[in-house]
This record gives C-alpha cells, sequence and structure tokens, in this order.
C-alpha cells in the first residue's frame, strides 16, 4: 500500500503524465510531416517548401520538449 | 479560344492560373484553376486558439501553487506548443484540402494533417452537371458555398467545400468545360 501511495503522488502523476503526452505529441508530429511531405508530392505549389520545414521544426521540438521532460519534471 | 487571366482571390481560395504543378500532371495538361475553402472558414479555429492561450495564462497562476517554477515553464511552454499545433493542423488542412481544374480534368485532394490523404479525378468529358448551394448567414454575407460537380454513372462525385464567389468558381468551370469538355 506504501509504494502504490508513494507512486500515485500528485508529482509522480504529473511526470510520468508529461512523459507519455510529450512521446505522443512525437509521434503526432512525425505523422504530420510525413503527411505534408506526401501531399506536397500530390500537389506541388510554391509553399510546400514553407509548410515542411515548420513542420519539420515542429518535430525537433517535440523532440526538445520530450528530452527535457526526462531533465525537468 | 477560351481566355482566362492569372488571379488570386480570397487568400489563394480561388485562383485562376495558380501555376501550380500535381503528381502525374499530363505534358499538355495545363492546370487552370484551383479551389480551397474561404479563408473565414479558419476564424472559429483562431478563436479557438486564443481562448486556449487565455486559459493556459490563467491555469499557470493556478498551478503555480502545485508545481516547482522549472516544471511551471515547461508546463506552460508544452501547452503552448499543444495550441501552436492544433492551430497549425488546421492551416495545413485548409491549404492542402485543395480542388484542381484542368483542360482535362478534375483533381480533388482532401487531406487531414494526421490521419488521410483522397485523392479524387475526374475527366472534363464525364462531368454531367454542375450545382452551387450557397446556405447560411455567413456564407450570404462572405459570398461562399459548396460547389459540387456531377458525374456520369457510378463514378464518385466531386465537392468543393466553402468555396469563396462559388457562382464565379461553376462559371469559370463551366466555361472550362465548354472550352475542353469534349476534346477527350
Amino acid at each position: 500500500m506504501e509504494i502504490l501511495s508513494n507512486f500515485f503522488t500528485f508529482q509522480k502523476i504529473f511526470q510520468i503524465g508529461g512523459i507519455v503526452f510529450s512521446f505522443l505529441f512525437i509521434v503526432l508530429t512525425l505523422q504530420m510531416y510525413s503527411n505534408v511531405t506526401e501531399v506536397g508530392k500530390i500537389v506541388r505549389t510554391k509553399r510546400n517548401g514553407g509548410f515542411r520545414t515548420i513542420s519539420f521544426v515542429l518535430v525537433i521540438i517535440s523532440i526538445v520538449l520530450f528530452v527535457l521532460g526526462f531533465v525537468i519534471l | 479560344m477560351l481566355q482566362l487571366q492569372e488571379s488570386h482571390s480570397a487568400f489563394h481560395g480561388i485562383c485562376v492560373k495558380p501555376g501550380i504543378q500535381f503528381e502525374n500532371q499530363g505534358d499538355d495538361e495545363e492546370v487552370l484553376m484551383s479551389l480551397r475553402a474561404h479563408p473565414v472558414t479558419l476564424v472559429p479555429t483562431f478563436f479557438n486558439t486564443i481562448v486556449l492561450l487565455f486559459i493556459i495564462f490563467i491555469s499557470g497562476f493556478i498551478f503555480g501553487q502545485f508545481l516547482k517554477p522549472l516544471q511551471l515553464i515547461y508546463t506552460l511552454i508544452f501547452f503552448y506548443f499543444v495550441t501552436f499545433i492544433y492551430l497549425w493542423f488546421q492551416i495545413v488542412n485548409w491549404y492542402f484540402n485543395i480542388g484542381i481544374i484542368t483542360n482535362k480534368q478534375v483533381v480533388d485532394v482532401d487531406f487531414s494533417a494526421l490521419s488521410y490523404r483522397d485523392v479524387t479525378r475526374t475527366e472534363l468529358s464525364h462531368i454531367e452537371d454542375i450545382t452551387v448551394k450557397v446556405s447560411g448567414f455567413l456564407s450570404s454575407i462572405f459570398d461562399f458555398g459548396n460547389v459540387f460537380i456531377q458525374t456520369a454513372g457510378t463514378e464518385t462525385n466531386t465537392e468543393f467545400l466553402n468555396v469563396p464567389h462559388p457562382a464565379r468558381a461553376a462559371h469559370i468551370i463551366q466555361d472550362i468545360l465548354k472550352e475542353y469538355g469534349n476534346t477527350q
């Protein structure tokens, strides 16, 4: 019981939740980047490069947030 | 001979001779028009984003009592990032949900940043009817609506939703059909 009560403290739930959610966002942004890249091959416009670059930056930010989650949380 | 002048209106919602290309485009195929949803359809997204930013700002004061300063900063940055992702998804969905009308076919690209992309092609010679439907208060004010392209037989019908100036779009498509529709 003591182990369980230690595990379910606000801080622990916050840490686990933060890491799980930040990992999910890596998957989400990667999926978006892949879809934007694929649709960019179907429809080629002048702004495709910009959309792909911003999507890539979002993937990088989500990875950085995931790593920071381990350090800070 | 159909004379179309290059034009871009409603934030590239309706473009004549847009200068874009697409997959499997023929050598003698020219993109004559592209259609996207009216930018005003993004207004609810921007409104939601502002509300979310405000909620995150307020929750910073509430959760600040339970969290360490570094944890609070991380959490706030994380949720601001989530909000930006939401906004970005909607913009990407708007931009890549595009209808393309060429001198040979109509291409409808349905796209979702997360789950799917669907490309429907219809040859001009298979088009039977073009219908415009404008309904609702905002649609009337900002002049946007749906353009339905009906095809013969069991082929999939194409629909362009919430496009700006739908009557003008349908008129241009009909002109393109008259010029190129029977030359297949």
